[in-house]
């Protein structure tokens, strides 16, 4: 088959798996918080809350009799209960809802998760996510970046020499940084940088008033200076994490190259360590390593959930956190269609690439 | 014929030899032989902490009353060996009785001269008399948190005196006699009350009994003291147990410190209280004085005076159950639909195939919480059921991966001549699957399944850290507790790093024995 | 040397599907094959060996896999595998599915299911080419061999060993109690191959498949292996499917010779008479490359008589498949328009030796 009618039947297999995946996910998620209940009591606490202030303020006010009070109250309902579709049972919500999650054409329903976005409701999904993206990126999108540029040259050196110390130690530290829990590290992290050594912030959530566009331009050398103030411990202490699991993950496919016969033979030859580490061993190692820092990057921006709130640094993974608390069902399908989404979109551009670059690959 | 019958093997032994032929091999490399060492000890501690812990633990931990006798937000007792001041933690149960009898303004000085002389102590006892007196020793300069007195009385409040049935009542006086001479009233019910009633009441101590008396007495020295009543009542231990440096500082006052408790009977006439006593129809089945430390136990103790060496007890079990049926679980689907998946091909194939495709673009761990927080809501699920609610699904997430390398790995045997061999003997496709496809995934299954216990007790633990609760006392709820309350802020390093550090522990023990079986087992997949 | 033919193979084809893509799906682009085996006939007599000797990718391995039945049935494109079993077997099937029996006691091979192809599958057993991959490295030698006993439920443990280690004895792998006990890495790979010999024999087939039995051994320990096939041969009268690319082998082994060229037989006959006067150009072909054992002969220089590659099995040309690659054609231009226009079929040159060549049509019909 020529290469290009492969990678256009490549292109339209996996986008339809991938697509599906896609939909069948955001609407599961849908069928999930509607079968259970879940949105609908919260959103029914939401609005008895919001009828009782109008009451509160409605009696104050002179010249109105409880008659019309009611029937305003009644009327409120009525409009609210439209909105957020309590007039319809959940399964008559649940296509409207996953079509309109797919436009983004959502509102956020708490104030809590409003203001994990640092904004003030109304508000709509987009924008929310929109707020709180930049903030993920800066703390665990940059340290995935960190990571990868320390490890992306170190690991085929270790690979290189498998069973030095260095190699033990590397394994070692990637073993203990598999096996605790970064939101733990993050704790630590707090304690002895934050409140111990006072050499760190302790509150997080402030990166709000400083990560900000217009500021940036206005002042740039001190917003960056604020930024980085509240950033480096969190990038630090994910970097620290990480570096363990790339470390390890690189040098493993690049012990298998090292076995390879032409790498063994370049090393007979007498060839200059880091002439064989660079000529053999990435070249061959670059398409593995792709996918690792394609998904690695997709995956970052959906956040660490329980890391973003031990940080209460509020990104993705704190609005995640709050908008399922809070029972804020559109927030929820938004940011379930948008991390997945560019998951999927990660994984798709790697499936095409893999036939573009490896024209061995049989589809 | 003899030789002949030895080479036959039952299936048990075949098992038996080659499990243990793969602990040695395990065991012959060094992080294998780290790994097995922890995990041994893990399950030991585990069959200990099971074997001891109240079975009712759960539930007391939960219960913020249950935790009275225990002392606050201390750290554990062995800081005393990294140069830290400890005031001991002391428990004394039904201590001496120093004095019993009947005290009457003429005997007191004699009979209760710590009590007479109590800085500006301005009633006077009458009636029976008994005197429970311990002695506790601060030898550190540091101060205790806090005293308490707890009563189990006799279940009888009545002796019945010329016929006549009289309700007794009891006044209790808890007296701390310093070592530097000075007797003060620290704790003291304020009107008597019937035996019985004290059940109910854990005394505590207050500055109220005392404090202006005692600024009275330092000042005579010319120690100033700078305290209203309202601040006396934050410092009534240091005020206690230190010395005043003027102003509100104390410093500990270190020494032996005599404690008496003086239960006033009244209510009928002494002798007859005396006789009922002594019949043992009147009086306490238990009376239990705590001098709470400023370190307790393991490990300590957090803001509800919760011991948490028990909490990180319970956490072993716990997590080894959660760990291993969460990597036993989904390895076992894993490996059946990917065997299935790989030997069947065709349709079958193809639908498992796309099934895995849906579910590895699930983001696993915003839908866990999404479920743990639904779960939450629902009443009446026990808590060891909402644990394994959530690691079921956590098991339903989390198969994909294992099942997509076992259906290549099938792939590559299915291939292999001996299967066409057996397909031409005409074994069945369930033989070939169960004694010539799976025993050879079987060591690959093995290492993943010992790669995927930490994440699962990991995720268990984060789940609880957000705050989604099944109920036990574990690492995570720990580790949640400590967030919730700002044990970072208090700098209670106890609360937070011991359960972390179990979590990491666990996790690199079984990662190691990963690492281990995956370097053995790796070249012979490879060789294939 | 006629007899009774244990195995009838009736234009046998043996077709794999492409995989197709979506974007042939779409365009309605028709489902290719790969003709794998493309109309075989031939039969089998008992205590005879008939080589299959051909290139590798003609289809002799899939027609060996097709008579144990190792190739699924939707792949068999057309033609039938006759079998005659033993008595009692054909009984069995008799009672158990009709429908699978043949004429004169035969059994369709293709036709067979469950108990009934179990039953069949005892009389028909296979031996693989690589003696390192057709033994679970994880059973011991006495499993491998007790195996096929277990799964056609004969005798008991007591038994079985018995059996097995009278196998072992026919096979010389002796005394059986030492082999046993051994796991295959144990094990040189001459005593591999006895033990896959060893495991077809346990059921006492009478209809054996040899795939390349010895073209992984070394060459000094081929001859024992081959040895005890010539005498199972001859004492248990089983016929005998000995596929190999090697006519030299070929002519040591067996009776007759079939020379099959991408999915059919171009040449069938006895074993001397196609060594020594091939028919076929490509039989001729293959001949001519068998390495010259006198060096006298040596320095004469020999022809290639054959051109060009082979030739891809899902495309096959118009006419006479072998013609692209066919010397005979560019020296013979009357037959051309024959070889072009129609596939030639077994013609009988001389008694009991074909040729499927229009060189050798007759005259005059």
């Amino acid at each position: 088959m020529p290469v290009d009618r492969r990678i256009l039947n490549v292109a339209f297999k996996r986008g339809i798996t991938l697509g599906g995946s896609l939909i069948i996910i955001v609407f599961m998620t849908a069928v999930i918080i509607g079968a259970t209940g879940y949105d609908t009591k919260i959103l029914n606490a939401l609005i008895e809350q919001r009828l009782q202030a109008l009451k509160q303020s409605l009696q104050q006010r002179e010249g109105i009799t409880a008659e019309q009070i009611q029937q305003i109250i009644e009327n409120e309902r009525q409009r609210l209960r439209e909105i957020y579709g309590l007039d319809k049972p959940w399964y008559q919500r649940l296509i409207p809802m996953t079509i309109r999650t797919f436009k983004l054409d959502l509102n956020v329903t708490s104030d809590d998760v409003a203001n994990v976005a640092g904004l003030r409701i109304p508000v709509s999904v987009g924008d929310a996510i929109r707020a709180a993206l930049p903030r993920t990126i800066i703390m665990i999108t940059v340290a995935e970046i960190i990571a990868m540029a320390i490890a992306l040259p170190l690991a085929p050196y270790i690979a290189y020499k498998r069973g030095s110390l260095l190699d033990k130690g590397v394994v070692t530290y990637a073993a203990i940084t598999n096996a605790a829990p970064l939101w733990w590290l993050a704790m630590i992290a707090i304690y002895l940088f934050g409140f111990k050594a006072g050499i760190a912030p302790t509150q997080y959530r402030q990166i709000l008033s400083y990560l900000k566009w217009d500021q940036f331009t206005a002042a740039p050398l001190e917003t960056l200076y604020h930024v980085l103030y509240f950033a480096y411990l969190p990038i630090l202490v994910t970097v620290f994490a990480f570096l363990g699991g790339w470390l390890y993950s690189v040098r493993a496919v690049a012990i298998r190259v090292v076995a390879e016969d032409y790498v063994v033979v370049a090393k007979a030859k007498g060839l200059p360590e880091r002439m064989v580490v660079r000529k053999y061993i990435l070249r061959v190692i670059a398409g593995p390593v792709v996918t690792f820092i394609i998904l690695g990057l997709a995956s970052s921006i959906q956040g660490f959930i329980i890391t973003e709130t031990v940080f209460d640094w509020p990104g993705m993974g704190s609005l995640y956190y709050q908008a399922i608390l809070s029972g804020d069902a559109p927030t929820i399908l938004g940011l379930i269609y948008v991390t997945t989404l560019v998951y999927v979109l990660g994984r798709y551009i790697l499936e095409i690439l893999y036939v573009i670059l490896d024209p061995r690959v049989k589809m | 014929m003899s030789g002949k019958k030895q080479v036959r093997e039952s299936l048990a032994s075949k098992i038996a030899s080659s499990l243990k032929a793969g602990v040695g091999e395990v065991w012959r490399n060094n992080m294998g032989k780290a790994g097995l060492i922890i995990i041994v000890f893990i399950v030991i501690i585990s069959i200990y902490a099971l074997a001891t812990l109240p079975p009712g633990l759960p539930d007391k931990w939960k219960n913020r009353l249950a935790w009275s006798e225990y002392p606050t937000s201390v750290p554990p007792e062995w800081v005393r060996y990294f140069g830290v001041p400890v005031a001991e933690h002391k428990i004394y149960i039904n201590p001496q009785t120093s004095y019993s009898g009947i005290v009457t303004p003429q005997n007191i000085q004699g009979a209760l001269p710590y009590y007479a002389n109590a800085l500006g102590l301005k009633q006077t006892i009458v009636g029976y008399v008994q005197v429970y007196s311990v002695e506790y020793r601060l030898n550190d300069p540091a101060f205790p948190t806090g005293i308490l007195t707890l009563f189990t009385p006799i279940n009888n409040s009545v002796v019945i005196v010329n016929g006549v049935e009289r309700q007794v009542q009891v006044l209790p006086i808890l007296v701390v006699q310093r070592p530097d001479g000075l007797s003060i009233v620290v704790a003291q019910e304020s009107s008597a009350l019937k035996i019985t009633d004290l059940a109910f009441k854990n005394m505590s101590v207050t500055a109220d009994l005392f404090w202006r008396q005692y600024i009275d007495y330092f000042a005579q020295q010319g120690v100033t003291i700078n305290m209203t009543e309202t601040d006396a009542r934050g410092f009534a231990t240091q005020m206690i147990f230190g010395k005043p440096l003027g102003g509100k500082e104390f410093e500990p006052l270190t020494g032996t410190y005599r404690l008496h408790l003086i239960i006033v009977y009244a209510g009928a006439h002494p002798n007859a209280i005396q006789q009922a006593i002594t019949a043992g129809q009147l009086g306490f089945e238990k009376i239990k004085i705590v001098v709470k430390g400023n370190a307790y136990g393991i490990s300590g103790t957090d803001n509800m005076g919760r011991d948490l060496w028990l909490a990180i007890l319970y956490g072993f079990p716990v997590a080894l159950a959660v760990g291993l049926f969460a990597a036993v679980a989904s390895v076992i689907i894993g490996l059946v639909i990917g065997v299935i998946s790989g030997y069947y091909g065709g349709l079958v194939d193809e639908v498992i195939q796309r099934f895995i495709d849906v579910l590895s673009n699930i983001p696993i761990l915003p839908i866990l919480i999404l479920i743990g927080v639904i779960l939450q809501e629902k009443p009446g699920v026990g808590p060891w059921e909402k644990l394994f609610i959530i690691i079921g699904f956590l098991v339903i997430l989390g198969w994909g991966g294992t099942a997509i390398i076992v259906r290549s790995m099938t792939l590559s045997i299915k291939a292999e001549p001996y299967i066409d061999a057996a397909k031409a003997i005409g074994a069945s496709n369930a033989r070939i699957i169960f004694r010539h496809i799976i025993p050879q995934i079987l060591p690959y299954a093995m290492a993943s399944l010992v790669f995927s216990v930490p994440g699962a007790i990991i995720t268990e633990a984060g789940l609880s850290v957000l705050g989604i609760e099944h109920g036990l006392p574990t690492w995570g709820k720990i580790l949640a507790d400590a967030q919730a309350n700002r044990g970072i802020a208090y700098k209670m390093w106890w609360w937070i790093l011991p359960p972390g550090l179990m979590l990491a522990i666990t996790g690199l023990a079984f990662v190691l024995l990963g690492l281990a079986i995956e370097t053995i087992v790796e070249p012979r997949l490879r060789r294939r | 040397m006629k007899g009774e033919a244990l195995i009838r193979v009736e234009d046998l084809k043996v077709w794999f599907p492409v995989r197709r893509s979506i974007v042939d799906l779409l365009a309605r682009r028709p489902q290719l094959y790969v003709h794998a085996v493309d109309g075989v006939t031939f039969e089998i007599y008992r205590g005879e060996t008939l080589c299959l000797v051909g290139e590798s990718g003609c289809g002799k391995t899939t027609t060996a896999r097709a008579i144990v039945r190792l190739i699924d049935k939707e792949n068999i494109a057309g033609g039938r595998i006759l079998l005659k079993p033993s008595e009692d077997v054909l009984e069995e099937v008799k009672k158990i599915q009709p429908d699978a029996v043949a004429e004169e006691g035969y059994v369709d091979m293709y036709k067979l299911k469950g108990k009934a192809l179990l039953g069949v599958r005892r009389e028909t057993q296979m031996i693989f080419q690589d003696p390192f991959a057709s033994l679970n490295p994880r059973f011991r030698i006495l499993d491998i061999l007790e195996e096929p006993l277990i799964v056609h439920k004969i005798g008991d443990k007591e038994e079985r060993l018995e059996i097995v280690s009278k196998v072992l004895e026919t096979v010389k792998l002796t005394p059986p109690e030492e082999f046993l006990p051994r796991f295959p890495h144990q094990l040189s790979g001459g005593q591999r191959q006895r033990v896959a010999i060893a495991r077809a024999l346990v059921l006492n087939p009478k209809i054996l498949a040899a795939d390349e039995p010895v073209s992984m051994l070394d060459v000094s320990i081929r001859a024992e292996v081959l040895e005890v096939l010539n005498e199972l041969r001859d004492k248990m009268k089983m016929a005998i499917l000995f596929i190999t690319h090697d006519l030299a082998l070929a002519r040591y082994v067996c009776d007759r010779i079939a020379v099959m060229y991408l999915g059919k037989i171009v040449e069938l006959g006895g074993a001397d008479d196609i060594i020594q006067n091939p028919l076929h150009p490509y039989t001729q072909a293959l001949i001519n490359a068998i390495p010259e054992p006198e060096p006298e002969n040596r320095k004469k220089i020999r022809k290639l008589r054959i051109k060009g590659e082979v030739t891809s099995a899902v495309n096959l040309p118009k006419g006479c498949r072998f013609r692209p690659r066919c010397v005979a054609y560019d020296e013979n231009p009357h037959i051309q328009p024959r070889c072009e226009a129609e596939e030639p079929g077994l013609i009988e040159e001389r008694p009991g030796h074909y040729a499927a060549c229009w060189l050798y049509e007759k005259r005059s019909p």
